[in-house]
Protein backbone atom coordinates (compact mmCIF):
# COMPACT_ATOMS: atom_id res chain seq x y z
CA UNK A 1 0.00 0.00 0.00
CA UNK A 2 2.94 2.56 0.92
CA UNK A 3 4.59 2.02 -2.45
CA UNK A 4 1.21 2.19 -4.11
CA UNK A 5 0.65 5.45 -2.89
CA UNK A 6 4.55 6.80 -3.39
CA UNK A 7 4.07 5.24 -7.03
CA UNK A 8 0.94 7.16 -7.73
CA UNK A 9 2.75 10.36 -6.33
CA UNK A 10 5.35 10.20 -8.61
CA UNK A 11 3.30 9.49 -11.57
CA UNK A 12 1.06 12.27 -11.01
CA UNK A 13 4.03 14.68 -10.05
CA UNK A 14 6.17 14.19 -13.03
CA UNK A 15 2.84 13.92 -15.24
CA UNK A 16 2.12 17.68 -13.61
CA UNK A 17 4.59 20.17 -14.57
CA UNK A 18 3.44 22.91 -16.09
CA UNK A 19 5.08 25.08 -18.39
CA UNK A 20 5.77 28.67 -16.94
CA UNK A 21 5.48 32.03 -19.24
CA UNK A 22 8.57 33.92 -20.66
CA UNK A 23 9.68 36.39 -17.98
CA UNK A 24 8.80 39.90 -18.26
CA UNK A 25 5.33 39.87 -19.39
CA UNK A 26 3.48 41.55 -16.85
CA UNK A 27 6.06 44.02 -16.41
CA UNK A 28 5.28 44.78 -20.34
CA UNK A 29 0.94 45.41 -19.98
CA UNK A 30 -0.17 48.59 -21.26
CA UNK A 31 -3.12 48.04 -19.64
CA UNK A 32 -4.17 47.13 -16.28
CA UNK A 33 -3.67 43.35 -14.66
CA UNK A 34 -5.54 42.67 -11.33
CA UNK A 35 -4.77 39.04 -10.16
CA UNK A 36 -6.57 36.52 -7.24
CA UNK A 37 -6.16 33.19 -6.72
CA UNK A 38 -9.05 32.26 -9.03
CA UNK A 39 -8.17 34.49 -11.98
CA UNK A 40 -5.81 37.31 -14.13
CA UNK A 41 -7.99 40.34 -15.13
CA UNK A 42 -6.90 42.29 -17.73
CA UNK A 43 -8.66 45.67 -18.29
CA UNK A 44 -8.20 49.10 -19.85
CA UNK A 45 -8.21 52.27 -17.67
CA UNK A 46 -12.24 52.99 -19.51
CA UNK A 47 -15.03 50.64 -17.75
CA UNK A 48 -15.18 47.79 -19.70
CA UNK A 49 -18.70 46.52 -20.48
CA UNK A 50 -18.00 43.45 -22.34
CA UNK A 51 -16.00 40.03 -20.85
CA UNK A 52 -14.13 37.18 -22.65
CA UNK A 53 -13.71 35.12 -20.33
CA UNK A 54 -10.06 32.51 -21.46
CA UNK A 55 -9.51 28.83 -20.59
CA UNK A 56 -5.73 28.64 -20.80
CA UNK A 57 -4.30 24.93 -22.44
CA UNK A 58 -3.74 21.93 -19.97
CA UNK A 59 -0.52 21.96 -18.40
CA UNK A 60 -0.05 25.89 -19.64
CA UNK A 61 0.56 28.85 -16.69
CA UNK A 62 -2.52 31.11 -17.38
CA UNK A 63 -0.08 34.22 -17.64
CA UNK A 64 1.00 32.56 -20.89
CA UNK A 65 -1.78 34.35 -22.79
CA UNK A 66 -1.19 37.73 -21.28
CA UNK A 67 1.10 39.34 -24.04
CA UNK A 68 -2.12 38.66 -26.67
CA UNK A 69 -4.81 39.57 -24.94
CA UNK A 70 -2.95 42.86 -23.89
CA UNK A 71 -2.87 43.64 -27.54
CA UNK A 72 -6.33 42.46 -28.27
CA UNK A 73 -7.40 44.92 -25.55
CA UNK A 74 -5.32 47.96 -26.83
CA UNK A 75 -7.23 47.50 -29.86
CA UNK A 76 -10.88 47.33 -28.27
CA UNK A 77 -10.91 48.98 -25.16
CA UNK A 78 -14.86 48.00 -23.89
CA UNK A 79 -12.76 44.49 -23.37
CA UNK A 80 -11.78 43.07 -20.47
CA UNK A 81 -10.32 39.28 -20.58
CA UNK A 82 -10.49 37.12 -17.14
CA UNK A 83 -8.50 33.47 -17.70
CA UNK A 84 -9.19 31.62 -15.22
CA UNK A 85 -7.05 29.95 -13.15
CA UNK A 86 -7.38 25.78 -13.43
CA UNK A 87 -6.89 23.09 -10.93
CA UNK A 88 -3.43 21.54 -11.92
CA UNK A 89 -3.41 23.98 -14.92
CA UNK A 90 -5.80 21.42 -16.49
CA UNK A 91 -9.23 22.79 -17.65
CA UNK A 92 -10.82 19.16 -16.68
CA UNK A 93 -11.02 19.93 -13.30
CA UNK A 94 -12.35 23.24 -13.55
CA UNK A 95 -14.98 23.36 -16.16
CA UNK A 96 -17.45 25.93 -14.28
CA UNK A 97 -14.68 28.07 -13.05
CA UNK A 98 -15.93 30.85 -15.74
CA UNK A 99 -19.27 30.42 -13.87
CA UNK A 100 -17.79 32.37 -10.75
CA UNK A 101 -16.91 35.03 -13.56
CA UNK A 102 -20.75 35.46 -14.80
CA UNK A 103 -21.58 36.09 -11.49
CA UNK A 104 -18.74 38.91 -10.42
CA UNK A 105 -19.79 40.76 -13.63
CA UNK A 106 -23.71 41.61 -13.74
CA UNK A 107 -23.47 44.96 -15.62
CA UNK A 108 -21.50 43.54 -18.18
CA UNK A 109 -23.72 44.25 -21.57
CA UNK A 110 -21.51 41.06 -23.64
CA UNK A 111 -19.82 37.84 -22.62
CA UNK A 112 -17.47 35.73 -24.59
CA UNK A 113 -15.59 32.51 -23.99
CA UNK A 114 -12.64 31.32 -25.26
CA UNK A 115 -9.66 28.65 -24.90
CA UNK A 116 -7.08 27.55 -25.95
CA UNK A 117 -6.64 23.65 -26.84
CA UNK A 118 -7.89 21.75 -24.13
CA UNK A 119 -9.18 25.15 -22.26
CA UNK A 120 -11.08 25.24 -25.43
CA UNK A 121 -12.45 21.67 -25.69
CA UNK A 122 -13.74 22.09 -21.95
CA UNK A 123 -15.22 25.98 -22.35
CA UNK A 124 -17.37 23.90 -24.85
CA UNK A 125 -19.48 22.55 -21.76
CA UNK A 126 -19.46 25.82 -20.26
CA UNK A 127 -20.69 27.02 -23.48
CA UNK A 128 -23.33 24.92 -23.33
CA UNK A 129 -24.51 25.24 -20.09
CA UNK A 130 -24.69 29.14 -19.94
CA UNK A 131 -25.99 29.15 -24.03
CA UNK A 132 -28.22 32.16 -23.36
CA UNK A 133 -25.57 34.41 -21.85
CA UNK A 134 -23.22 33.93 -24.16
CA UNK A 135 -22.74 36.07 -27.08
CA UNK A 136 -19.75 33.99 -28.76
CA UNK A 137 -17.05 31.57 -28.48
CA UNK A 138 -13.35 31.38 -30.06
CA UNK A 139 -11.94 27.93 -30.11
CA UNK A 140 -7.49 28.49 -30.34
CA UNK A 141 -6.56 25.26 -31.48
CA UNK A 142 -9.23 23.36 -30.63
CA UNK A 143 -12.34 21.78 -30.78
CA UNK A 144 -15.11 20.52 -28.88
CA UNK A 145 -15.25 16.59 -27.73
CA UNK A 146 -18.70 16.09 -29.03
CA UNK A 147 -21.25 17.44 -30.63
CA UNK A 148 -23.28 19.23 -28.16
CA UNK A 149 -23.29 22.43 -29.92
CA UNK A 150 -23.42 21.27 -33.20
CA UNK A 151 -27.38 23.36 -33.50
CA UNK A 152 -26.07 26.08 -31.31
CA UNK A 153 -27.14 29.42 -32.46
CA UNK A 154 -23.70 30.81 -30.66
CA UNK A 155 -21.47 32.29 -33.41
CA UNK A 156 -18.54 29.95 -33.37
CA UNK A 157 -14.89 31.21 -34.21
CA UNK A 158 -11.76 28.56 -34.73
CA UNK A 159 -8.60 29.39 -35.17
CA UNK A 160 -5.75 27.02 -35.97
CA UNK A 161 -2.45 26.74 -37.25
CA UNK A 162 -0.94 24.81 -40.29
CA UNK A 163 2.21 23.83 -38.42
CA UNK A 164 -0.32 22.59 -35.37
CA UNK A 165 1.72 19.27 -34.36
CA UNK A 166 -1.14 18.89 -31.27
CA UNK A 167 -4.18 20.19 -32.84
CA UNK A 168 -3.53 19.32 -36.44
CA UNK A 169 -5.23 20.20 -39.28
CA UNK A 170 -6.35 16.87 -39.89
CA UNK A 171 -8.04 16.28 -36.52
CA UNK A 172 -10.15 19.33 -36.78
CA UNK A 173 -11.39 18.94 -39.95
CA UNK A 174 -12.38 15.60 -38.59
CA UNK A 175 -14.66 17.13 -36.40
CA UNK A 176 -16.46 19.67 -38.64
CA UNK A 177 -20.07 17.62 -37.62
CA UNK A 178 -19.45 18.39 -34.21
CA UNK A 179 -20.28 22.12 -34.83
CA UNK A 180 -22.50 23.70 -37.25
CA UNK A 181 -21.83 24.60 -41.06
CA UNK A 182 -18.58 25.22 -41.42
CA UNK A 183 -16.77 28.04 -43.36
CA UNK A 184 -13.71 28.78 -44.59
CA UNK A 185 -12.03 32.20 -44.09
CA UNK A 186 -8.35 33.59 -46.06
CA UNK A 187 -8.46 36.68 -44.68
CA UNK A 188 -10.56 38.90 -42.23
CA UNK A 189 -12.54 39.99 -45.35
CA UNK A 190 -13.86 36.68 -46.11
CA UNK A 191 -16.02 36.95 -42.96
CA UNK A 192 -19.72 36.38 -43.58
CA UNK A 193 -22.76 38.80 -43.12
CA UNK A 194 -24.70 36.57 -40.53
CA UNK A 195 -22.48 34.81 -37.89
CA UNK A 196 -24.89 33.04 -36.75
CA UNK A 197 -25.52 29.19 -37.66
CA UNK A 198 -21.82 28.71 -39.17
CA UNK A 199 -18.69 27.78 -37.70
CA UNK A 200 -15.41 30.16 -39.17
CA UNK A 201 -12.91 28.35 -39.41
CA UNK A 202 -9.49 30.04 -39.92
CA UNK A 203 -5.77 28.39 -40.53
CA UNK A 204 -2.92 30.52 -39.50
CA UNK A 205 -0.01 29.69 -42.30
CA UNK A 206 2.91 28.86 -40.69
CA UNK A 207 1.55 28.91 -37.37
CA UNK A 208 2.13 26.32 -34.72
CA UNK A 209 0.35 24.40 -31.21
CA UNK A 210 2.68 27.15 -28.53
CA UNK A 211 3.01 30.02 -30.56
CA UNK A 212 -0.97 30.86 -29.22
CA UNK A 213 0.93 31.28 -25.56
CA UNK A 214 4.17 32.95 -24.69
CA UNK A 215 5.36 29.55 -22.96
CA UNK A 216 8.12 28.17 -24.96
CA UNK A 217 8.32 25.08 -27.55
CA UNK A 218 5.93 21.97 -26.62
CA UNK A 219 6.42 18.46 -27.24
CA UNK A 220 5.26 17.06 -30.33
CA UNK A 221 4.87 20.55 -31.70
CA UNK A 222 4.98 21.10 -35.51
CA UNK A 223 8.30 23.52 -36.40
CA UNK A 224 6.23 27.26 -37.13
CA UNK A 225 7.66 28.86 -39.87
CA UNK A 226 6.40 32.40 -38.48
CA UNK A 227 7.20 34.23 -35.42
CA UNK A 228 5.04 34.18 -32.14
CA UNK A 229 4.52 37.53 -32.75
CA UNK A 230 3.10 37.22 -36.36
CA UNK A 231 0.47 34.58 -35.27
CA UNK A 232 -0.56 36.38 -32.04
CA UNK A 233 -0.79 39.85 -34.32
CA UNK A 234 -2.57 37.74 -36.68
CA UNK A 235 -4.95 36.03 -34.01
CA UNK A 236 -5.68 39.64 -31.89
CA UNK A 237 -6.79 40.62 -35.61
CA UNK A 238 -8.88 37.98 -35.85
CA UNK A 239 -10.87 37.81 -32.64
CA UNK A 240 -11.44 41.59 -32.61
CA UNK A 241 -13.00 41.10 -36.11
CA UNK A 242 -14.80 38.53 -34.99
CA UNK A 243 -15.82 40.45 -31.76
CA UNK A 244 -16.87 43.63 -33.81
CA UNK A 245 -19.28 42.07 -36.51
CA UNK A 246 -21.29 39.74 -33.49
CA UNK B 1 14.50 17.65 -14.49
CA UNK B 2 11.75 14.87 -14.37
CA UNK B 3 14.52 12.35 -14.15
CA UNK B 4 16.34 14.25 -11.20
CA UNK B 5 12.49 14.33 -9.51
CA UNK B 6 12.05 10.52 -10.28
CA UNK B 7 15.27 9.30 -9.10
CA UNK B 8 14.88 11.32 -5.86
CA UNK B 9 11.70 10.01 -5.22
CA UNK B 10 12.25 6.24 -6.06
CA UNK B 11 15.64 6.42 -4.04
CA UNK B 12 13.83 7.31 -0.85
CA UNK B 13 11.08 5.03 -1.49
CA UNK B 14 13.36 2.46 -2.16
CA UNK B 15 16.42 2.52 0.02
CA UNK B 16 15.84 3.92 2.88
CA UNK B 17 15.55 0.84 6.06
CA UNK B 18 11.97 1.00 7.17
CA UNK B 19 11.18 -0.39 10.32
CA UNK B 20 7.40 0.46 10.72
CA UNK B 21 6.59 2.00 13.85
CA UNK B 22 4.14 5.04 12.70
CA UNK B 23 3.33 5.94 9.58
CA UNK B 24 1.38 9.13 8.81
CA UNK B 25 -1.24 9.52 5.58
CA UNK B 26 -2.89 12.30 5.17
CA UNK B 27 -5.52 14.55 2.33
CA UNK B 28 -5.92 17.83 3.41
CA UNK B 29 -8.69 20.49 1.26
CA UNK B 30 -7.25 23.77 1.46
CA UNK B 31 -9.71 26.42 2.86
CA UNK B 32 -8.74 30.36 1.09
CA UNK B 33 -11.64 32.52 2.58
CA UNK B 34 -9.62 35.79 1.94
CA UNK B 35 -10.86 37.47 -1.38
CA UNK B 36 -11.59 40.86 -2.94
CA UNK B 37 -15.33 41.64 -2.88
CA UNK B 38 -16.65 41.88 -6.18
CA UNK B 39 -13.84 39.60 -8.17
CA UNK B 40 -14.45 36.16 -9.16
CA UNK B 41 -13.14 33.88 -6.88
CA UNK B 42 -13.98 30.99 -4.56
CA UNK B 43 -13.41 29.82 -1.21
CA UNK B 44 -11.05 26.57 -1.98
CA UNK B 45 -7.91 26.51 -3.16
CA UNK B 46 -6.20 23.58 -3.39
CA UNK B 47 -5.13 19.65 -1.99
CA UNK B 48 -2.32 18.29 -0.46
CA UNK B 49 -1.71 14.38 0.14
CA UNK B 50 1.01 13.79 2.50
CA UNK B 51 3.11 10.37 3.45
CA UNK B 52 5.13 11.25 6.87
CA UNK B 53 7.06 8.60 8.66
CA UNK B 54 7.38 9.48 12.43
CA UNK B 55 9.67 8.48 15.30
CA UNK B 56 8.95 8.74 18.85
CA UNK B 57 11.73 10.71 20.91
CA UNK B 58 10.11 12.01 24.46
CA UNK B 59 6.96 10.42 25.90
CA UNK B 60 4.76 12.88 24.10
CA UNK B 61 6.77 14.15 21.63
CA UNK B 62 8.07 12.58 18.24
CA UNK B 63 9.51 13.64 15.11
CA UNK B 64 8.48 12.93 11.54
CA UNK B 65 9.93 13.35 7.76
CA UNK B 66 8.75 12.40 4.57
CA UNK B 67 6.90 13.31 1.22
CA UNK B 68 4.11 15.82 0.87
CA UNK B 69 2.62 16.93 -2.33
CA UNK B 70 0.39 20.36 -2.72
CA UNK B 71 -1.24 21.94 -5.54
CA UNK B 72 -2.87 25.36 -5.44
CA UNK B 73 -3.94 28.49 -7.81
CA UNK B 74 -0.16 28.65 -9.24
CA UNK B 75 1.58 25.02 -9.17
CA UNK B 76 1.76 21.69 -8.20
CA UNK B 77 4.30 20.83 -5.55
CA UNK B 78 6.27 18.28 -3.86
CA UNK B 79 8.12 18.83 -0.61
CA UNK B 80 10.07 17.44 1.40
CA UNK B 81 8.34 17.37 4.82
CA UNK B 82 9.88 17.76 8.15
CA UNK B 83 8.64 18.07 11.80
CA UNK B 84 7.56 17.86 15.11
CA UNK B 85 4.49 16.36 16.99
CA UNK B 86 3.07 16.92 20.65
CA UNK B 87 0.69 15.16 22.08
CA UNK B 88 -1.94 17.78 24.00
CA UNK B 89 -4.03 15.44 25.32
CA UNK B 90 -5.33 11.86 25.48
CA UNK B 91 -7.54 9.68 26.89
CA UNK B 92 -8.34 6.16 26.24
CA UNK B 93 -10.44 6.39 22.99
CA UNK B 94 -8.87 9.80 21.92
CA UNK B 95 -5.97 12.10 21.74
CA UNK B 96 -5.30 15.64 20.69
CA UNK B 97 -2.11 16.31 18.57
CA UNK B 98 0.09 19.66 17.71
CA UNK B 99 1.83 19.36 14.59
CA UNK B 100 4.17 21.63 13.05
CA UNK B 101 5.32 21.20 9.60
CA UNK B 102 8.39 22.67 7.71
CA UNK B 103 8.17 21.47 4.29
CA UNK B 104 11.23 22.54 1.10
CA UNK B 105 10.28 21.81 -2.43
CA UNK B 106 9.54 23.03 -5.43
CA UNK B 107 7.00 24.66 -7.85
CA UNK B 108 6.41 22.00 -10.44
CA UNK B 109 7.22 23.72 -13.75
CA UNK B 110 9.23 21.93 -16.57
CA UNK B 111 12.15 23.21 -17.47
CA UNK B 112 12.38 25.59 -14.83
CA UNK B 113 11.16 24.29 -11.45
CA UNK B 114 11.26 26.76 -8.50
CA UNK B 115 11.80 26.48 -4.84
CA UNK B 116 8.81 26.70 -2.61
CA UNK B 117 8.04 26.69 1.15
CA UNK B 118 5.39 26.15 3.34
CA UNK B 119 4.86 26.21 6.76
CA UNK B 120 1.89 24.54 8.44
CA UNK B 121 0.80 24.32 12.12
CA UNK B 122 -2.28 21.38 12.85
CA UNK B 123 -4.16 20.69 15.45
CA UNK B 124 -5.34 16.91 14.69
CA UNK B 125 -8.11 15.29 17.01
CA UNK B 126 -7.22 11.43 16.90
CA UNK B 127 -9.79 8.70 17.02
CA UNK B 128 -8.18 5.38 19.01
CA UNK B 129 -9.39 2.47 16.52
CA UNK B 130 -6.94 0.62 18.15
CA UNK B 131 -3.87 0.16 20.03
CA UNK B 132 -1.61 1.17 16.73
CA UNK B 133 -4.25 2.39 14.24
CA UNK B 134 -5.53 6.16 14.31
CA UNK B 135 -8.03 8.09 12.75
CA UNK B 136 -7.57 11.52 12.80
CA UNK B 137 -9.40 15.04 11.85
CA UNK B 138 -7.44 18.50 11.77
CA UNK B 139 -7.53 21.76 11.28
CA UNK B 140 -4.38 24.37 10.85
CA UNK B 141 -2.98 27.67 9.07
CA UNK B 142 -0.54 27.49 6.51
CA UNK B 143 1.89 30.09 4.66
CA UNK B 144 2.85 28.78 0.89
CA UNK B 145 5.25 30.92 -1.08
CA UNK B 146 7.42 30.18 -3.96
CA UNK B 147 9.22 33.45 -4.27
CA UNK B 148 10.72 33.17 -7.66
CA UNK B 149 7.47 33.12 -9.30
CA UNK B 150 7.12 37.04 -8.89
CA UNK B 151 9.02 37.04 -11.87
CA UNK B 152 5.56 35.56 -13.77
CA UNK B 153 2.64 36.44 -11.55
CA UNK B 154 1.43 38.97 -8.93
CA UNK B 155 0.55 36.16 -6.69
CA UNK B 156 3.40 34.21 -4.93
CA UNK B 157 2.54 33.43 -1.66
CA UNK B 158 -0.51 32.45 0.31
CA UNK B 159 -1.78 32.36 3.92
CA UNK B 160 -4.82 29.78 3.84
CA UNK B 161 -6.63 26.96 5.90
CA UNK B 162 -6.31 23.04 5.75
CA UNK B 163 -9.12 20.99 6.59
CA UNK B 164 -7.15 17.66 6.97
CA UNK B 165 -8.12 13.56 7.38
CA UNK B 166 -4.90 11.34 8.18
CA UNK B 167 -4.93 7.87 8.97
CA UNK B 168 -1.82 6.68 11.59
CA UNK B 169 -0.96 3.46 11.76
Amino acid sequence: MIKTAFILIVLFTVGSCSKLPEKGIKSELNNTLIETKDALILSSSDSPIETLIFYPGGLVDPHSYLKWQDELITKRNSLQVVTVKMPSNLAVFGIQKGQHVLEAYPEMTSWYVAGHSLGGAMATNFVEQNASKIDGLIYLAAYPGDDRLKSTSIPVFSISASEDGLTTPEKISERFSYLPTPYHMNSTDDFPEDLRNNTLYFEIQGGNHAQFGNYGIQNNDGKATISTDEQQEITVELIAEFLQRI
Amino acid sequence: MRFLILTHLFLLLFNTQLQAQNWEFQFSAIVDPISTENLPENNWNGLSLSANYQKDIFVKSSLFGGLFFHSNSWANHTFLSFGISYELASSKKYALHANYYMNHGIALFSERPLYSHLSKLMIYNDFKINETKHLGLGIGVQYITTPRYSDYSLLHSRVNFPISIRFLF
